[in-house]
């Protein structure tokens, strides 16, 4: 069964769905930023990963059949709108869904099977190889509760630290996020802080366990622009020293900063993956083109100002059926509309589920 | 931290000076006087009485008066206990009430928020129905209704306790029935409380940010959740003092046992006016006082509020 | 239109459907009650005194430790006790109205000295004021409830006080000032009228405490006094011959204790119908 905090129930692999990975038999994961043709195990491998809510008004699946990889080290942007499943997709590889949800699907990290882990289990990793960094410190935090507190208990409780060598440690965590005064931080509540300041103490306690992977939710969508490009700096740095990081964001811009390969996500499932370099420059589905055609820019002629897409985000109670952009597409087609098109790789080392890529994307 | 307490302080003044004045105006503007026992004296009697309770001076100046005496810790005679002045009635009861509302309190709390937690952690089963279905009817049944047939049960059909008396004040099984009886009511609101706070609590986004650390549960609900969830039920310890005060009236009563309660309602009865209100004034600055006491724990509890 | 949805949302509640056909009952009972019972309600039988139900000679509920028909007195009671606790709430909506429209419609320094001064109010056992207000003012009936009233009126103030300086705020209120109304001619005929849905929900809930509070005064015998008499008087009498006579206590109590839940039931739901949290 699944807990309040747990990841949940039965592992059940013969679900369809978009996103299906075919037309490449044989492969069981995709690489991100290891070049193609390399092997080794992946740092974490996430394989047909899907997530349902029962609600009183019906089942919604937020995250419809996902897969990706990322190897150690490696970065990976995920975009999409709200509701397109991205940060369902974080909170289902952690383990932090309600009660009220079901997992199916594989979840691979360092070798090991996520999904039903015994909790005692899950939490040794979280916490110390897995973190998680929150879209808005103020309530990540707990405002009764001081920043080493909230810093120390993770050494604490995974390296048995006493509670002194913890507070030594809490400090170094927060210089390592350049946190002005760190020692007189210490002992302050979240409540005393300013907003950049309080992510980076959310940061600091992701971090203080040197964990190989980093999952991060709209990191810098609650702060202040200014304050956003030292965040965006810092989880550089931490890319830099070797941590691993998938970033959730709304903001191509975040992801043309800090990740080698982006996935874009429309109504919980996959549309288009790839190099960023290589999705930005030639985006293939029409979702990404619009999202980045929608992005102003400096040259932009005022008089003709940008469209943003039109059409509302789908009503995850009420898919349609067939490629669940189909309303809003400019290029749509019959068959866009009766079924929905799998996501099939490229030559570019990338993926695209949209029948004007690919002709032959119809699900068998 | 201090200013506050300052501040909180400065606040308590108005009440109590509320409390006292109302007391005296009441007492003062009854028509017919304090001896309108229907006697008939003549009127040097009279004066004389009058003038030894100082009746015959001008209202305000007997309100300062009474302002002094009740500084010196003097609430004036008893009207009907004509040996004992009330500062001595009240010195006579306030221990048995005291040790009686503390008990009631303690248990109150313990039960309460033990129930509470419990309840929330299996929210929507079983067990959690019978709690809430529990403390609906314990907040709604009046205690003088509880109290009779708690001692109806216990007291007299099963024997089980004393249906009533205090014994010589240190036998606990005198103690048993009405300190239930006085925390029942207040068991079934801090039930409630701590429950729908419990909930509220470990809905917050730092219980997941908890869980994300990899904390494990027991650390997760005492060290997280129950900071936030405690809140709510210090600041209910005010209404809850006020509450055990009332239900010590009736639980006094019904189960004979010698506390000011008892007086009180005995001294309405016999119209001792000073007796009455001199209760009233005590009551309502303990009331006062604790009403600041848990100020200022809240203060220290919440953060937020003591530092900026 | 919200207030039809809010009727057919009380109506789909089952608890607070099932206390308002308790509460009905109950009122029912009390004003027509003695003509379902055989005996007057002075009739005292020498040879009953506390005597247990019987229902054959009429003694539904049994007697008294006076030899009346307990059933009879617990309808009287039901009369008293309905009838004190709507009077003490209207005396509470009267005083409460008053205070609380004029705190908010005159707001600034008025409203907050107003209000300072039910905070203050608010932190105190109110029945030791009304137990105090009886020792000065006697006991008789109509005294009983204007005490009891006089002391409950601070919820109601409060709520007044809300609505009041929401719907200052209003444009009709613009409007009237617009053509030149007066301050008082506002407030009485544009705001006083639109206080009077929150306001009758208010005095739905504060029966119960009026109700609840008299009993309480009448069970320590310093509340109704004889020939009337009110639950809490039954109660009172019925906690003093326990040993003997228990259904002296569990008639009326249960009576008292049903009333007292089925207003809860209802009142929690008429909450919820007109202003539901999802």
């Amino acid at each position: 069964m699944a807990h309040s905090d747990g990841i949940g129930t039965r592992r059940d692999n013969s679900l369809g769905g978009a996103g299906l990975r075919a037309g490449v038999a044989g492969n069981a994961g995709r690489d991100a930023s290891v070049p193609e043709g390399a092997t080794g195990r992946q740092l974490l491998d996430v394989s047909n990963l899907s997530t349902r809510f029962q609600t009183p008004h019906g089942v919604v699946t937020a995250v419809d059949g996902v897969s990706f990889s990322l190897a150690a080290g490696g970065s990976l942007g995920i975009v999409g709108e709200s509701g397109s499943g991205k940060s369902q997709t974080l909170f289902s590889i952690m383990g932090l869904l309600p009660f009220n949800a079901e997992i199916q699907g594989s979840v691979r990290f360092e070798g090991r099977e996520l999904i039903d882990l015994a909790p005692v289990a899950l939490n040794k990793l979280r916490g110390e190889r897995l973190a998680m960094v929150f879209q808005d410190p103020m309530t990540a935090l707990n405002p009764y509760l001081t920043v080493e507190r909230q810093l120390s208990e993770v050494l604490q409780y995974h390296r048995g630290l006493s509670r002194r060598q913890a507070r030594a440690e809490a400090l170094l965590a927060l210089q390592r996020v350049h946190m002005p005064e760190s020692a007189r931080q210490l002992d302050r509540y979240p409540h005393q802080l300013s907003g950049g300041m309080r992510q980076r103490v959310v940061i600091a306690m992701a971090m203080i366990g040197s964990p190989a992977l980093l999952l991060a939710d709209e990191p810098t969508t609650a702060l202040d622009v200014t304050i956003q490009a030292d965040i965006l700096d810092l989880l550089a740095e931490q890319r830099e020293a070797g941590t691993a990081i998938v970033l959730v964001t709304h903001d191509l811009g975040v992801v043309a900063r800090l990740c080698d390969r982006v996935m874009v996500m429309y109504a919980g499932r996959v549309v288009e993956e790839g190099w960023t370099r290589e999705v930005f420059s030639h985006p293939r589905h029409p979702y990404t083109v619009g999202l980045l055609a929608a992005i102003p820019r400096l040259d932009d002629d005022l008089c003709n100002p940008r469209k943003p897409i039109d059409g509302q985000p789908p009503d995850l109670l009420a898919l349609p059926e067939g490629c669940a952009f189909a309303p809003r597409c400019f290029c749509v087609r019959e068959i866009c509309r009766r079924k929905s098109p799998k996501l099939l790789e490229h030559d570019r080392d990338g993926a695209v589920a949209c029948y004007r890529e690919n002709p032959e994307a119809l699900p068998s | 931290m201090l200013s506050m307490l300052v501040k909180r302080l400065v606040g308590a003044i108005p009440t109590l000076f509320v409390i006292i004045t109302m007391t005296f105006v009441m007492m003062r503007l009854t028509p017919g006087g304090p001896f309108d026992t229907g006697r008939v004296v003549s009127p040097e009697v009279q004066a004389n009485l009058m003038r030894a309770y100082h009746l015959d001076e001008p209202l305000f100046q007997q309100y300062l008066r009474y302002l002094g005496d009740l500084t010196r810790g003097d609430f004036g005679p008893s009207f009907t206990s004509k040996d004992f002045s009330v500062t001595q009635l009240i010195r006579q009861g306030f221990p048995v009430s005291l040790e009686l509302g503390v008990s009631a309190m303690a248990l109150a709390l313990v039960a309460g928020l033990g129930l509470g937690t419990f309840s929330a952690l299996r929210r929507n089963q079983a067990s959690d129905h019978v709690v809430i279905a529990f403390s609906m009817v314990g907040i709604i049944i009046p205690s003088f209704v509880m109290a009779p047939i708690l001692t109806l049960v216990f007291g007299v059909t099963l024997q089980w306790l004393p249906a009533g008396g205090w014994g010589d004040g240190h036998q606990l099984s005198y103690k048993i029935l009405p300190v239930i009886a006085l925390a029942l009511p207040r068991i079934s609101s801090i039930a409630r409380l701590s429950r729908s706070s419990m909930i509220e609590a470990l809905q917050m986004p730092f219980i997941r940010t908890a869980y994300a650390k990899g904390l494990p549960r027991r650390l997760v609900l005492f060290r997280h959740a129950s900071r936030a969830a405690i809140l709510p039920v210090v600041s209910y310890l005010g209404p809850a003092t006020a509450g055990i005060i009332t239900g010590s009236i009736i639980v006094e009563q019904v189960f004979s046992i010698p506390g000011i309660g008892r007086y009180f309602v005995d001294a309405a009865l016999n119209r001792d006016y000073t007796l009455v209100s001199g209760v009233v004034i005590f009551y309502g600055c303990i009331i006062v006082l604790f009403n600041l006491i848990v100020d200022v724990l809240y203060g220290v509890l919440d953060p937020r509020i003591t530092r900026r | 239109m919200t207030r039809d949805t809010s009727w057919r949302r009380l109506a789909r509640n089952p608890m607070a459907m099932g206390g308002v056909v308790v509460l009905t009952l109950i009122v029912l009972l009390a004003l027509f009650g003695s003509g379902l019972s055989v005996h007057a309600i002075d009739d005292v039988f020498w040879d009953r005194i506390s005597a247990p139900p019987d229902v054959e000679a009429g003694f539904y509920f049994g007697t008294d430790a006076n030899g009346r028909d307990l059933f009879v007195r617990t309808v009287l009671g039901a009369r008293v006790s309905l009838l004190v606790g709507l009077a003490a709430s209207l005396i509470s909506l009267v005083i409460g109205v008053a205070y609380g429209a004029v705190a908010g419609f005159w707001g600034g320094h008025v409203d907050s000295v107003m209000m300072r001064i039910v905070d203050i109010l608010y932190s105190l056992p109110f029945v030791f004021f009304v137990i105090l207000l009886t020792v000065y003012v006697g006991r008789s009936l109509s005294t009983i409830f204007i005490t009891i009233g006089a002391v409950i009126w601070l919820d109601m103030a409060r709520i007044v006080r809300g609505q009041t300086l929401a719907l200052k705020q209003r444009e009709f209120v613009e409007a009237a000032r617009a053509f030149g109304a007066t301050n008082r001619r506002i407030l009485v005929s544009h705001i006083i009228p639109n206080l009077l849905g929150p306001v009758i929900i208010s005095m739905l809930l504060v029966i119960p405490d009026a109700i609840l509070t008299e009993s309480f005064l009448s069970f320590l015998g310093l509340g109704v006094q004889e020939p009337n008499t009110s639950w809490g008087v039954l109660i009172g009498e019925g906690a003093q011959s326990m040993t003997e006579a228990p259904w002296m206590l569990l008639f009326p109590g249960a009576f008292l204790a049903v009333t007292l839940l089925a207003f809860n039931f209802f009142g929690d739901g008429l909450r919820d119908a007109l202003d539901p949290k999802e």
